[in-house]
């Protein structure tokens, strides 16, 4: 099945790669796009209507890697103590007369250690509605995820684009408690523009579908552990503890964007609106709907681009609103529905400016400075108690990137950055941790169309109360 | 114009798409009136130290409120379904201290709920014998298997008289706490329905317990350690129960030396064994008829339904039922994972207790529940603590009193018990 999945996306790369065709050689196209600059304005480039701006000549990459990440204590216990993973990336982006093609396959393998009171996976979406128990412990883990886009223009006038992704996932543990998780997200969105002599205004709409199936087993003769259903800030559904090893989380998203970008320097903005909710539903109590969530999502960001540079300002409003379903005495295993409670509440508002400013010297090397910093306010609430319970968290970020990109001869890609900032510990969590990273990377130019290249990267991250971690990550490319 | 036009309809349908409206839901608090009914011959005033429980089933968690000479209290509660507790003390007519309580389960409390009513009653004085230990789980076998030919049930008489066992009937509950049917008609008020009934022998003089003696009632009165030597020797108890089984795979082994109990009705052909996850009630009955008139005429028919994902099938079953008066002492045991209600009148019994916490907890082999040690008597005795509650009347998930004393096997591998204890808790030495 891996092979398969292995073979079949190199083969749409390359598929996609070959019937694009590029004119300009494989080291310019490498600089014009391998930089930070395709970071930036990401509210706007994420539409596949604006697809073809992201970068400006083809460029496709065919990566196997190997990355992993250690804490000394986890900072949330749902998210464990580290993880590791190879991977297989395969990305193209084609552009073809007018119309633009982008594709993407991954297949990753992979671990997460010391996951704690958490046998759900997908954490951070299904957050706070966990499937918990006491022991926890590694999850072992598989992900595929393709998708694609196409996007093109009429009369250069009208603009339209479309895209379709997959992301599927398995998580498990071969020792008591054994999870065993499934994930399926399907994502579509679809998009138009209008194009003026300076810019381009664009309406996409997006939604998917998820589900997430768990089933915990034990087989230890020395019995089971009661599976807790956590509710939000340490409560769990007391009722229902010990029983529900089955369950599933049913989603879905449906959100919006208008945008705007300037066909060459200008202003650029996009607001996104957004709405998922999900139901967790205990499948072996006759598919008992323990909890639902909604979560409503707003994002707005301005800025304006140059050639040069690019400075931007963003702002995030997120509020979550789960909700507990109170069940009558049952018959038989029947719990007749009641009423729901609106029990827990979370609220998010963050704000950031960033700037980058990017210089060529002498056509042989290009210097890209970011500067970031973020002000970030997070309030959670449970209501279920009495009193309540609330936590707050206000903290301020800053960030800074440092690169340099440098051709070396007509065979030889050099490139590396610096980074350090801090910034806050997790969504949930108070606290600071600083980080201090290093990334370098080399690419071999083969010929005029294909290059070959390594590229390494680690980080030092130093939490509050001796926490430390690392993260590293060692990547072949074969770009072209 | 008319593209502007179409596109600002776009964007409309789009916001009303991601714009959808919140659930309706409960208010977080809600006002509720709770009219407590007192017995008749006992006035509010007279009433002290009250106070009415509240404990939310979904959230684990109680609050309690003073009602203190009074028969209405208005409380503020979260909504969710509730069991409330009535607990006060009170003087009777006659001058003496009585303890009232009440109880109610499963109450829905949430914006619509009119009103509650708690129905209170005196506590009965316990003066028969009452349940001290039931051993229902068994043991392990080195292999891993299970092993109940060893469970039994202590008696044990906590006054300062001596009473005769003659007569008296051990029962077990017809219906599991683990699962609840709107069983029609609904008798729990007046009697509790059985569906084993086995009663001590004895002309009414033949068996005496004295103060603060225990009598142990073993299913199979032998040296169990012959057969499995984790288990422990059950040679020395008091009396056995034996079911001629019909079934020739099932049999029950009679030791002639130990008296049986006198079997007057069982739902099963083959043997009555405790049920080893914990999920009935067992209780002492002294029936005051002969007990070809009891089976004759102390029958119940329960009709319910069945709900399936198939469909709901109704149901019917005949069962036996003892009148609550009848009752001396009740133990209700169940597990927290799949606890569902209490299977008789809150007067019998308030609470329920334990071994292990899931349906099949493979933890609970070779434990018991035994009921705490409250005070010493004055000759030196334990006396046991008996309020009619089973969650505070037993220490649950401990080890059985013949494994202590015996100091057998704990566990399947054949640990020894190393420690004593009078109530499975509290040090023999202290």
């Amino acid at each position: 099945m891996n092979v398969r999945f292995l073979v079949f996306t190199f083969g749409i790369a390359c598929g996609i790669s070959v019937f694009g065709g590029e004119r300009i050689g494989i080291s310019e196209r490498i600089l014009l796009t391998d930089t930070l600059y395709s970071n930036m304005m990401a509210g706007v480039l994420s539409a596949p209507v604006f697809a073809q701006f992201r970068q400006p000549v083809s460029l496709s990459l065919v990566s196997v890697g190997y990355g992993r990440q250690s804490l000394d204590n986890a900072v949330l216990y749902a998210d464990g103590t580290g993880s590791a993973s190879a991977y297989f990336d395969a990305s193209a982006y084609i552009k073809s007369k007018n119309a633009t093609i982008t594709g993407s396959a991954r297949y990753d393998n992979g671990k997460r250690f010391g996951v704690r009171y958490c046998e759900t996976s997908d954490p951070a979406i299904v957050y706070p509605y966990f499937t918990a128990d006491a022991v926890g412990g590694d999850m072992t883990g598989e992900t595929y995820m393709f998708g694609g886009s196409y996007s093109s223009s009429i009369h250069d006038r009208w603009h339209y684009g479309v895209s379709l992704s997959y992301r599927a996932v398995q998580e498990y543990r071969s020792i008591d408690p054994r999870p065993k998780n499934t994930i399926g997200r399907l994502e579509a969105s679809v998009g138009v523009g209008y194009a003026t002599t300076r810019y381009v205004f664009g309406l996409s709409f997006e939604a998917f579908k998820y589900r997430q199936s768990n089933s915990i087993m034990f087989v230890s003769e020395l019995g089971e552990l009661p599976v807790y259903h956590l509710l939000g800030l340490g409560r769990h559904y007391a009722r229902f503890a010990g029983t529900g090893k089955d369950s599933r989380y049913d989603g879905w998203n449906r959100s919006f964007s208008l945008a705007m970008y300037p066909l060459t320097r200008g202003v650029f903005a996009s607001l996104d609106v957004g709405l998922f909710s999900f139901d967790k539903i205990l499948c072996d109590m006759n598919n008992l709907p323990l909890n639902s969530l909604s979560r409503k999502v707003a994002e707005l960001s301005v800025g304006w681009k140059s050639d040069d540079w690019i400075v931007e300002g963003n702002a995030e409003w997120q509020r979550r609103r789960g909700l507990e379903n109170v069940f009558g005495e049952p018959t038989g295993n029947v719990y007749p529905e009641l009423f729901s409670l609106a029990t827990f509440k979370s609220e998010k508002f963050s704000c950031g400016v960033e700037g980058l400013w990017r210089h060529t010297v002498k056509n042989e090397g290009r210097v890209d400075t970011k500067l970031s910093v973020a002000y970030f306010d997070y309030r959670e609430y449970y209501y279920g108690t009495e009193p309540f319970l609330k936590r707050d968290t206000e903290v301020v970020s800053c960030a800074v990137v440092a690169g340099y990109v440098h051709t070396l001869g007509k065979r030889w890609i050099l490139a590396g950055n610096v980074n350090g900032g801090f910034d806050k510990a997790c969504d949930w969590l108070s606290g600071y941790y600083i980080r201090t990273g290093l990334k370098a990377g080399v690419d071999y130019i083969i010929n005029a169309r294909y290059a070959l290249g390594i590229q390494a990267s680690g980080s030092l991250r130093r939490y509050a109360a001796n926490n430390e971690g690392y993260a590293f990550k060692v990547q072949i490319n074969f770009k072209f | 114009m008319i593209m502007r036009y179409y596109c600002l309809s776009l964007i409309l349908v789009l916001m009303a798409a991601v714009s959808c409206s919140d659930r309706e839901t409960e208010p977080l608090s809600v006002d509720v009136k709770v009219n407590i009914e007192l017995p008749d011959d006992i006035d509010k005033t007279a009433v002290e130290d009250a106070t009415v429980t509240f404990h939310n089933i979904g959230t684990g968690l109680s609050r309690t409120f003073d009602a203190d000479k009074a028969d209405e209290i208005n409380v503020s509660l979260l909504p969710g379904l509730y069991n409330i507790v009535y607990k006060a003390s009170t003087v009777l007519p006659g001058g003496a201290g009585g303890v009232l309580k009440g109880m109610t389960n499963g109450m829905e409390i949430y914006s619509k709920t009119a009103g509650i009513h708690v129905a209170t009653f005196l506590q009965a004085t316990d003066d028969d014998l009452i349940i001290s230990e039931l051993f229902f789980t068994g043991t392990l076998q080195s292999s891993g298997d299970q092993y109940n030919g060893d469970q039994y049930i202590k008696l044990y008489n906590n006054t300062d008289r001596l009473i005769y066992a003659d007569g008296l009937t051990i029962f077990e509950s017809a219906f599991l706490t683990t699962q609840k049917f709107d069983y029609t008609p609904d008798i729990m008020a007046e009697a509790v329905s059985v569906d084993a009934l086995y009663t001590i022998p004895g002309n009414g003089h033949e068996y005496p317990v004295a103060p603060r003696e225990e009598l142990l009632i073993a299913d199979i009165a032998i040296d169990h350690r012959a057969v499995n030597p984790n288990s422990f020797d059950l040679s020395h108890a008091d009396f056995e129960w034996y079911d001629q089984s019909t079934n020739p795979q099932y049999v029950d082994i009679d030791n002639p030396t130990v008296p049986n109990l006198d079997k007057w009705y069982c739902y099963t052909l083959t043997v009555w064994l405790l049920h080893n996850r914990g999920f009935k009630a067992y209780g002492l009955a002294r029936i005051p008829v002969a007990k070809d008139e009891y089976l004759s005429d102390y029958r119940y028919t329960c009709y319910y339904d069945q709900v399936t994902q198939a469909g709901t099938f109704p149901m019917s079953k005949t069962i036996c039922r003892i009148p609550n008066e009848w009752i001396c002492d009740l133990v209700t045991t169940s597990v927290a994972a799949e606890y569902k209600w209490n299977v008789s009148a809150p007067s019998l019994d308030m609470g329920w207790s334990h071994c292990g916490t899931i349906d099949g907890d493979k933890k609970r082999y070779f434990h018991a529940i035994r009921r705490v040690a409250e005070d010493v008597s004055a000759d030196g005795k334990t006396v046991l603590r008996d309020t009619n509650n089973s969650s505070i009347d037993f220490n649950a998930y401990v080890y059985p009193s013949e494994i202590e004393r015996q100091h057998t096997a704990i566990d399947r591998d054949g640990t020894l018990c190393g420690t004593e204890t009078i109530d499975g808790v509290k040090s023999l030495l202290k």
